[in-house]
């Protein structure tokens, strides 16, 4: 089964991407991480979402991020984040999605 | 699907950095490794008191590097929390202790006093050169420290010489001729064992979909034990 991952923002920005371009993870600073996928256009790029995190803990908003992204479910449809959907819960030490960058 | 296996790396840079010393109740560290920007924002005093903020979250630790408490004018005076401080002791600074605010290039904590605070306050010694601190980062948290990468991402595993093996990833950015490297240093002529790790690391079934932690330097934890003796991790991410 192909899984997805879906990201979108306070600000409306949406992506859907399969799990299967992540290509890694790197922190920014104390606030912030990007993921990195294969470039939705396939051009050899990267598209890049800015995860947001509690202050100071970097390795567990790492430690979540993938937690979700190995989650196993029935339609594969994995919300990593949505800071837009009522009653969504963002993952534990996760703040908000950041810039999309297509 | 099978799950991807995600390798966790961090490097094992030198953790420390010295504040300046000054007769006051500010704690000064400057931008500079480990610290490439120090942390931006404030710890206000509610977020002090009611544990909320990055020292509280456990991203650095503060410690005072030596006690001036040889009966003399100018001593340290510690909250009860610290209880008796012998001359000369280090002292591990409660997040409790201290405020927070982002300077330029610096970031600069505030010792509260015992007069504000009489558990966790520390009055600064009236001479600046004893007021030495250390403040420690405890996690990784900046570009080049740490990095996470899918096993199905890993192109090859090379040896550079006898202590070094490359791992060689997929680019972040994905641009053409670049690669993500990872390399380690480990025992003479260990790259058999390390390469070893790797394949069992990846084709363990108990590993897919999971983040394993494959040479977390930062904290000395290895994966399966540390069979190769890998010492050191450096990253060249595209």
């Amino acid at each position: 089964m192909i899984k997805f991952a879906y990201f979108e923002t306070g600000s409306n920005d949406a992506l859907m991407v399969p799990v299967a371009n992540y290509l890694g993870t790197e922190p920014l600073n104390d606030t912030t991480l990007t993921m990195h996928f294969d470039k939705v256009d396939n051009a050899l790029d990267t598209s890049t979402v800015v995860m947001n995190f509690t202050q100071g803990q970097t390795t567990e908003a790492i430690e979540s991020l993938h937690s979700a992204l190995t989650a196993n479910p029935k339609d594969g449809f994995i919300v990593v984040g949505d800071d837009n959907l009522t009653g969504f819960t963002n993952l534990e030490h996760i703040t908000s999605v950041g810039a999309i960058t297509l | 699907m099978i799950n991807d296996v995600y390798l966790y790396f961090s490097d094992d840079f030198t953790k420390t950095k010295a504040s300046t010393q000054a007769a006051a109740q500010t704690i000064t560290v400057a931008d500079g490794a480990p610290f490439a920007a120090m942390m931006d924002g404030t710890i206000s005093d509610a977020d002090r008191t009611s544990g909320k903020g990055f020292f509280h979250n456990g991203l650095v630790s503060l410690t005072m590097d030596a006690a001036h408490n040889d009966g003399s004018a100018d001593v340290h005076v510690f909250g009860t929390h610290y209880g008796t401080v012998a001359d000369d002791a280090v002292v591990q600074i409660s997040p409790f202790s201290v405020t927070y605010a982002a300077g330029s290039g610096t970031g600069v904590f505030t010792l509260k006093t015992t007069s504000q605070d009489p558990v966790f306050g520390i009055d600064a010694s009236s001479t600046a050169g004893e007021n030495g601190f250390t403040l420690k980062l405890e996690k990784p948290y900046a570009v080049d420290q740490a990095i996470v990468k899918p096993a199905s991402q890993l192109l090859n595993i090379e040896a550079v010489d006898a202590t070094n093996t490359l791992l060689t990833f997929k680019p972040t950015t994905g641009d053409t001729g670049d690669q993500d490297k990872v390399t380690l240093t480990h025992t003479s002529n260990a790259h058999h064992l390390l390469a070893k790790s790797i394949a069992d690391v990846i084709t363990d079934a108990r590993n897919h979909g999971k983040l394993i932690k494959f040479a977390d330097a930062f904290n000395e934890i290895y994966f399966d034990g540390n069979p190769a003796g890998i010492t050191t991790v450096t990253f060249a991410i595209d």
